[in-house]
């Protein structure tokens, strides 16, 4: 039975790996498939709509840089998710951590016009990252003191930032110079010196890419919380708390883990995460907090899109990196789409939503696999001669 | 004080409270079952276009009701499948079928009717 007698070390590994992400693989491709049926029965070629997002999203310099310009929100908001969940708790409220993060930052930023650049920019970050991580711990909290179920009690704070967000914005933190007027409820614009510069790099010498696009710093700052989470979560010892809570809270409460407190630490973190989304967007794409009305329009639905590209890097924060550009790709695309063939955008909502199911509703043939490796690599001990109970294939050791 | 207890805020009230109570009635019977249906806003959009679809292009009002319960059935039956048979995530997989809802509706809509039009629904009581 043992199949690693026969199989290299390294080519044994890659297929480990395979395995692990062919779930996702395959809910991606179930999902594109189902888009391909209705595309068909609303008379489009799948394969032109298709192409034409792709060259949507990376067909010239601009529309990968609008790519990434999406994929950054989508990003910070993905690396809360993986803290929360795989602490164990599920967070939906990353619209509303946003959303708070970014009222919080945006006020902090404005009444701070005096101070100089790099300064505002840090201390409304910084804000930006504690409201919305209150946010989340107000979750985490009510969780771990009184049960309060998190997925409920999110969603329901989601509600209540966004009315917040709109008296505020009609109220207190609207912008003076449009007060009194129809116009899009919005705060005043921020200093120039608050915002977070435009990105253009160059790479060995040649001319600066990126330099004409709407670009930001954010995306550097994305990446690099991207990573220092990723270490977090599997090289300090508080990164393996949470985990372990997630795994199992019978067995971590047993190991000596102060449960409630993972809880609350998870939830803090990944609305701090959701929080520093919703401000990078103020300071670097939008220069002022300004809102449709509607729940999605500040946040663009990152605070859900976050959750799919979470699921989809495997909650792994480095994982979530690509993750994010590719759902910051579809979306761009799927603008060049509607322009193209007619094709409303909200096809990818629908997508998404096709992928967040398949990819939770594949996790029980993920761990059939995870335990069928189990059982391959661990033969049976024999001992003095006799073998142990023999374990059925497929059952858990 | 006196102008909030007339006859046209009551109605008003009820009118308000008829979707609440809908919504409110079918997550019982999920969330007795041990399912929380995180979806039901998925649900009520896919409902919404494909009853109001139905009428407008049969005007027929019953049609239309029994197409919205057809689309929400079949919703259900899928929200089931993934949390009960294939043991998923409930609070997850919900935001999934919210998503999707929200999608296809808008999708649909756009697509297939464009500008909204008005349709003759139920007579006022």
């Amino acid at each position: 039975m043992r199949r690693s007698a026969t199989l290299p070390a390294t080519s044994l590994k890659f297929l480990w790996w395979l395995l692990i992400f062919s779930p996702l693989v395959l809910s991606l491709i179930a999902a594109l498939f189902i888009a391909s049926i209705l595309l068909l029965t609303l008379n489009a070629n799948p394969i032109e709509a298709f192409s034409s997002m792709l060259e949507g999203a990376f067909g010239t310099e601009n529309a990968t840089a609008e790519t990434f310009v999406k994929a950054i929100p989508i990003l910070l908001v993905a690396i809360g998710i993986c803290i929360a969940f795989r602490g164990g708790v599920v967070n939906i409220g990353g619209e509303g951590q946003m959303i708070v993060g970014a009222i919080a930052g945006t006020a902090v930023a404005l009444s701070l016009s005096q101070t100089s650049g790099g300064l505002i920019i840090i201390a409304s970050l910084g804000t930006g990252f504690l409201a919305g991580a209150l946010y989340g711990g107000l979750a985490g909290y009510l969780k771990s003191q009184f049960g309060v179920n998190e997925i409920l009690s999110t969603i329901m704070l989601n509600q209540i930032a966004v009315q917040l967000m709109n008296f505020l914005l009609n109220g207190p933190l609207l912008d003076p110079a449009v007060a009194g007027s129809n116009n899009i409820p919005k705060t005043a614009r921020i200093v120039e010196a608050a915002e977070l510069p435009r990105l253009s790099i160059n790479l060995f010498g040649s001319a600066a890419i990126f330099d004409r696009t709407r670009l930001h710093y954010g995306l550097v700052l994305a990446l690099i919380l991207a990573l220092i989470f990723f270490v977090l979560l599997w090289h300090t010892v508080l990164g393996y708390r949470i985990r372990a809570v997630g795994q199992n809270e019978r067995a971590a409460r047993y190991a000596g883990i102060n449960v409630k407190r993972q809880m609350i630490l998870s939830m803090f973190l990944a609305g701090g995460c959701a929080g520093i989304a919703g401000i990078v967007q103020v300071l670097g794409l939008q220069y002022r907090l300004q809102t449709d009305g509607s729940p999605t329009g500040f946040t663009g639905n990152a605070g859900f899109n976050g959750i799919v590209a979470a699921l989809f890097g495997g909650l792994n924060p480095l994982g979530a990196i690509p993750a994010s550009a590719f759902f910051g790709g579809l979306i761009v695309g799927a603008q060049k789409m509607q322009r193209d063939l007619g094709i409303p955008a909200s096809l990818i909502t629908a997508t998404n939503g096709l992928i967040v199911i398949f990819v939770v509703s594949s996790q029980i043939f993920a761990k059939r696999l995870a335990r069928y490796q189990i059982t391959l690599s661990e033969p049976p001990e024999v001992e003095a001669g006799r073998l142990a109970t023999p374990t059925p294939k497929g059952e858990v050791l | 004080m006196e102008q909030v207890f007339t006859a046209s805020v009551f109605a008003a009230t009820i009118r308000l409270a008829t979707p609440y109570i809908f919504a409110g009635l079918g997550e019982t019977f999920g969330q007795r079952s041990g399912v929380l249906n995180l979806g039901v806003e998925g649900i009520m959009l896919m409902g919404a276009f494909f009853g109001y679809y139905a009428i407008l292009v049969t005007d027929s009002l019953l049609l239309g009701l029994l197409s919205a319960i057809l689309i929400g059935l079949l919703m259900g039956l899928a929200t089931a499948f993934v949390s009960v048979t294939l043991k998923a995530d409930q609070g997850i997989s919900g935001i999934g079928f919210v998503l999707f809802g929200m999608g296809i509706s808008e999708l649909l809509f756009q697509k297939l009717v464009g500008t909204p039009r008005s349709i003759d629904g139920f007579s006022p009581i």
